[in-house]
């Protein structure tokens, strides 16, 4: 039982991935692993409109298989959809298996992208064009339409930590005997708006994402899903699935600061991490990998150093930090579920994935972030961290699972 | 942990009223029917009175009705965030149509101005939680900031989600929002496809005749709060949060009657409840196609002696809002019995449900907050009065 006497051990059962540098957990893993780079200049963005072109976009990718009539799947649902393909199949869980189960997806625009180009190539007839409700719950409502799930089919945006609130929401329906099973993680596409944003905010780079590189400028934006599987630990190890790790601690706060620039002194970062730790029922030193936030941006780096060094206090320094978002991109609404993933395969394997396109040191980011190569170690904990415009904070904790 | 959790304010801000009691006024002098005269949009909303002129010009609409809202609900509840307890509060708003028109304006801008024509000063606004931000900056609540754009039941997720929180301690209370606005492309969106009546007097929640719904728009704010915190401030206590359902009718087509009785049967044994013990009903009906089969549920589930209060005859569809107010107005009902008339409610269908409506002026035993959407969402939420 935990702090707060929550007597359900939350067992993660199903993973599926789909990124700029690949989908499936092999093809994912392989990648991080490797430090291959997703991103490039996508033609999305019209030269002429867009300064700033680098994007982490899905190549490749069979949107023909998601096709279904009566049922209106964008970019960012079809993107959502094959993750929880893969998540299912791992979970041994065939379609109309789980009937209860719920859905729950952050994202921050979903399938926006389909109005956005309806209105590009349309203009102001766009009323001829056809019409579905509000396109940011479609990803949560597709994926239950297509694997059945009668259970509650909800969506969460808070902006880039969408997917880790959407975790915490997908835990308490189940603590809570909402749901006895949860589809949860995050799905996000291009966007012409979205990029149009970043852009006009001055928060992208115009050349490289590098986060806690001293000459970071900005993040780069990109695209994906990751979805997991979670359900009650007893009900997972009574049908004989195979426990991928636990989720056993979240933390989250708020900065109530600012609409878009992070509270500069991290109290809010630090209590969502202790409040982590706290339910986890872990000290800092338990933790071996921290997933960082890192999104490259001057002041979000640093400030998450500094929470994480308060905090970890003299653990700080032996802690392995990465961000996979050098690797990916920021895939904003979605960011966590990618995240995640990794940290999962990051503790199957015993490796921590590299922070790629670190060259300078900063001296406001001091600390070990496993630059330019994968590290083998032993990881039994792993704090994830997910931050977000409006100052929405999360920590995760994910563990190894022990009898 | 808080073992319950209370509702201990409200407010609100619509067509018909500014505050819980000049809504009631207004319902009770009648003039709910002509609420949705002209449309259910507020077009007379003044944020200034709420808010004062400063720093409100890069507000939306959706957010300045969210604010006004929040803060006659604080007042309600007689909260004052003092910074030594602002990490106790949080914020979460149920809103799927918040920043439509944020959204709209900026690809109209895209196409005309190219990027740079985008004002970096509101691109919180290009997410809907941009809106919810403004709460938890300007009332410095900072447990947490949640928006759930779940779609049209979205304002009983929010509610469920905000307990579930309060039940584990990661926050003492919540500032639950519906909010939304209908600007005019939505609605013509929405015209489009068929799911509009012509003018109010052709939407008729619960009749066959309905030629389907009204859009509008609004704000209301609830407060939940953990018992102990309530009690430990002599709060005033509306109602207790009982337990939530939440389904999604993933088949294609309309959601049929039995699927919206099986849900709510659900709920009502996992509440180790009775259909007999609910005797108040919050009703979805908008005048869409829906609403018979939702009737035939209640027809199916209950008894007689039950009422139906239906808060979308006078405000509405308005998604988020309408699905928030409907549990203000139950834990409302539960708490006091002024309200005279259920004045729409005159038009449900003869003969298919027993229902009076003098019969708000008395006492509630449990009331029963439901909801479903044509986007398959059916979620439901008990209420119960506190009892000491």
């Amino acid at each position: 039982m935990d702090r707060n006497g929550n007597d359900k051990r939350m067992a993660i059962v199903g993973m599926g991935v789909v990124s700029p540098i690949g989908s499936g957990l092999n093809e994912y893993w392989s990648h991080l692993l490797n430090g291959t780079y997703g991103i490039g200049i996508t033609d999305f963005f019209d030269e002429r409109m867009y300064s700033q072109r680098l994007y982490g976009e899905i190549k490749d990718f069979d949107f023909d298989s998601f096709k279904k009539e009566g049922v209106n799947i964008g970019r960012a649902s079809a993107f959502g959809l094959e993750a929880a393909r893969q998540a299912f199949e791992q979970a041994g869980l065939p379609v109309d298996s789980s009937q209860d189960a719920g859905v729950c997806v952050g994202t921050i625009l979903a399938d926006n992208i389909t109005g956005e180009e309806i209105f590009i190539n349309h203009g102001e007839d766009r009323l001829k064009a056809p019409f579905s409700f509000s396109p940011v719950p479609l990803a949560s409502q597709n994926i239950a339409k297509w694997f059945h799930l009668s259970g509650p089919n909800s969506t969460i945006c808070t902006a880039c930590s969408s997917s880790a609130y959407a975790l915490a929401n997908s835990c308490e329906m189940i603590r809570n005997g909402i749901a006895p099973m949860m589809v949860t993680g995050g799905v996000e596409s291009v966007s012409y708006i979205g990029q149009a944003n970043f852009m006009q905010l001055h928060a992208l780079d115009s050349e490289i994402i590098r986060p806690f590189d001293k000459d970071r400028r900005g993040t780069l934006l990109g695209e994906g899903s990751g979805i997991i599987i979670i359900e009650p630990l007893d009900r997972a190890l009574a049908r004989g699935a195979t426990i991928l790790a636990e989720v056993t601690g979240i933390g989250l706060s708020c900065d109530g600061y600012h609409e878009s620039a992070p509270d500069p002194s991290g109290r809010q970062t630090m209590r969502a991490m202790r409040h982590a730790l706290s339910e986890a029922s872990l000290s800092p030193k338990d933790i071996d990998c921290v997933c960082a936030h890192g999104t490259g941006t001057i002041y979000n780096d640093s400030i998450e150093t500094k929470a994480i060094k308060e905090v970890f206090k003299d653990h700080a320094q032996k802690v392995s930090i990465t961000a996979i978002k050098s690797m990916i991109g920021h895939s904003v609404g979605a960011a966590f579920s990618m995240q995640i993933v990794a940290s999962v395969l990051m503790m199957r394997n015993s490796t921590v994935v590299p922070t790629i396109n670190y060259q300078t040191p900063d001296t406001e980011c001091d600390l070990d972030y496993t630059v330019n190569a994968a590290r083998k170690k032993e990881i039994r904990n792993v704090m994830i961290n997910s931050y977000a415009f409006g100052g929405n904070n999360a920590s995760v904790i994910i563990s190894q699972y022990a009898d | 942990m808080n073992s319950k959790v209370v509702i201990t304010g409200m407010g609100i801000v619509s067509r018909l009223g500014e505050n819980f009691p000049e809504v009631i006024a207004n319902l009770n002098e009648d003039r709910g029917n002509q609420s949705l005269s002209g449309g259910a949009v507020y077009e007379d909303f003044d944020h200034v009175k709420h808010l004062g002129k400063k720093n409100t010009r890069n507000l939306n609409r959706c957010t300045k009705m969210m604010l006004a809202a929040g803060k006659l609900a604080l007042e309600d509840a007689g909260i004052a965030i003092h910074p030594e307890y602002e990490e106790d509060i949080g914020v979460i708003l149920a809103s799927n149509y918040g920043v439509d028109a944020n959204l709209r304006e900026m690809e109209r801008i895209l196409c005309a101005d190219g990027v740079v024509g985008i004002n970096p000063g509101t691109s919180y606004y290009a997410s809907i939680n941009g809106v919810t931000s403004q709460m938890s900056v300007r009332m410095k609540a900072k447990a947490f900031n949640i928006t759930m754009p779940s779609g049209w039941s979205s304002g009983i997720d929010a509610v469920s989600f905000a307990k579930n929180l309060i039940t584990t301690g990661s926050a003492g209370a919540v500032m639950v929002c519906g909010a939304e606005e209908a600007p005019k492309e939505l609605i013509d969106d929405f015209n489009r496809q068929g799911l509009l009546a012509e003018d109010s007097a052709a939407s008729r929640p619960f009749r066959s005749e309905s030629q389907g719904m009204i859009l509008g728009d609004g704000a209301a704010v609830i407060i939940l709060e953990g018992l102990e915190r309530a009690l430990s401030r002599n709060a005033n206590i509306f109602a207790e949060v009982g337990e939530c359902g939440l389904t999604y009718y993933h088949e294609p087509g309309a959601m049929p009657a039995k699927y919206i009785k099986e849900a709510l049967e659900k709920l009502i044994k996992r509440s180790g409840a009775n259909p007999k013990d609910i005797d108040l009903i919050m009703s979805s009906a908008n005048g869409s196609v829906l609403d018979i089969a939702e009737l035939r549920a209640y027809s199916e589930l209950f008894n007689g002696d039950v009422s139906v209060f239906n808060v979308k005859s006078f405000f509405g569809e308005c998604f988020g809002f309408t699905s928030i107010l409907q549990v203000a107005f139950g834990a409302y009902l539960l708490r006091r019995n002024d309200i005279k008339r259920g004045a729409s409610l005159t038009s449900i269908e003869s003969g298919s449900f027993d229902l009076y409506e003098e019969r708000f002026d008395r006492p509630f035993s449990n009331a029963l907050i439901n909801s479903v959407g044509l986007d398959g969402n059916a979620c439901a939420l008990l209420l119960k009065p506190f009892k000491s």
